[in-house]
């Protein structure tokens, strides 16, 4: 692969020079208003504030069944064909903030930090990785948005015969309710992967990758591996492997 | 480059400049027309407001690269996150190779875009990316060397 493939992939994103002008007419528009009233003006942001308040009902809603169960949050942005799927609801992990910020002051909103592997994770942020025992997991990079409450990880994680990509997303406490998670949206699932107790894994193929998303011990991951038979077992070797240790 | 007080001319003029460098970044992260136009307005209008002088056009737009990846990164952390269909980015490209390598770097993990970008786009190297992020040279080349070789997972072969 060359370099200038990538660079032509980045291009290949690009607009229309049409579209590109219709963009700096609303950004004129924008500038012109007062600054305390501006907004962005778009379509998309037009629907959106109708899907705002939507969902405003919405987690008003979960928000009435999070106290009833105890439970923050329960609601993910995985959508397979018209439906969503029931994923492992999230619940805020262990997670030690304040040592983590007298550590890292500047570690959090927009500042990563990458942990070697996963025991100096724990030692940092008082987090147990499900699998840390059971797998190789290196160059763990850590995100942290104080203002959110959420943590973003990704990371390599290897078996000893394979590695994988894997993204993460967990809970602080004190999480907002609001809407979150990792997804795809109308996506059929070509495989669902049933494993420990009966929880699922989603297995969807791509050209050449499947993205694979499951939760674990609070964390919900979003797993790439090769589009093929030993990509595929080592997504579910994985799997097992977070789940094992999980329950151990 | 007296940013404090810009008119709507030099703001047109700023967004002829960099528009494509913004809009390859938010793309980059946001995978859909609709939220990239989202974050290239605000990364835009972050600029025409900024109470900031840029020393050079390549200070304006490593702040408006940096600036933008911000805005994206903040947008989904707050948001309810969805991964685009697949569709709504191949149709960009003809089947094939390019939209395997279209694929393959939108699916990179957020924390290695920018620094990809700057790298095999803009053609900065390690230091100035450092700088740029304002984060150590040795984090910038373990985020390039793992989006390496998850781009060399997916795609197969070797980068330049």
């Amino acid at each position: 692969m060359k370099n200038r493939e990538i660079r032509a992939a980045y291009d290949r994103t690009l607009p229309s020079g049409e579209t590109k002008e219709e963009l700096l007419q609303r950004l004129l528009a924008a500038a012109s208003e007062p600054q305390a009233e501006r907004k962005i003006i778009t379509m998309k942001t037009i629907k959106k504030r109708y899907i705002v308040l939507v969902a405003a009902l919405i987690a008003l809603a979960l928000s009435c069944t999070a106290m009833a169960s105890g439970v923050l949050g329960e609601t993910f942005g995985l959508w397979l064909g018209d439906r969503k799927v029931a994923l492992d609801e999230l619940t805020p992990v262990a997670f030690d903030l304040e040592g983590f910020l007298a550590e890292y002051p500047t570690g959090i909103v927009d500042g990563d930090r990458v942990f070697r592997d996963a025991g100096s994770f724990t030692r940092a942020t008082g987090m147990t990785l499900p699998g840390a025992e059971e797998l190789q997991m290196t160059d763990i990079l850590l995100s942290v948005s104080k203002r959110w409450r959420t943590g973003h990880l990704c990371m390599t994680v290897g078996t000893g015969g394979g590695e994988a990509q894997m993204n993460g997303m967990f809970l602080l406490e004190g999480h907002a309710q609001e809407m979150y998670g990792y997804g795809v949206e109308n996506t059929r699932a070509d495989e669902v992967y049933e494993y420990a107790e009966g929880r699922k894994a989603y297995f969807i193929k791509g050209d050449e990758i499947i993205q694979v998303y499951f939760v674990e011990d609070g964390v919900m991951f979003q797993m790439f591996v090769e589009n093929s038979r030993s990509g595929k077992e080592l997504g579910k070797e994985i799997i097992d492997r977070m789940a094992g240790a999980s329950e151990n | 480059m007296d940013s404090s007080r810009r008119t709507g001319q030099e703001l047109a003029e700023l967004y002829h400049r960099h528009v494509d460098t913004v809009w390859r970044v938010c793309y980059s992260f946001m995978k859909n027309r609709a939220d990239t136009e989202d974050m290239v307005q605000e990364a835009f209008l972050r600029a025409y407001y900024v109470d900031k002088s840029f020393r050079s056009e390549e200070h304006e737009k490593a702040w408006l690269i940096v600036t933008a990846s911000n805005l994206c990164r903040d947008a989904l952390k707050r948001a309810w996150r969805r991964d685009e269909p697949l569709e709504d980015h191949l149709e960009l490209a003809a089947p094939g190779r390019d939209s395997q390598v279209l694929e393959a770097v939108l699916a990179l993990p957020e924390g290695y875009k920018t620094a990809v970008y700057l790298y095999y786009y803009e053609g900065y190297d390690a230091r100035e990316i450092a700088s740029i992020l304002g984060c150590p040279q040795a984090t910038v080349r373990t985020r390039l060397a793992r989006a390496r070789k998850q781009l060399k997972q997916m795609l197969g072969g070797e980068l330049e």
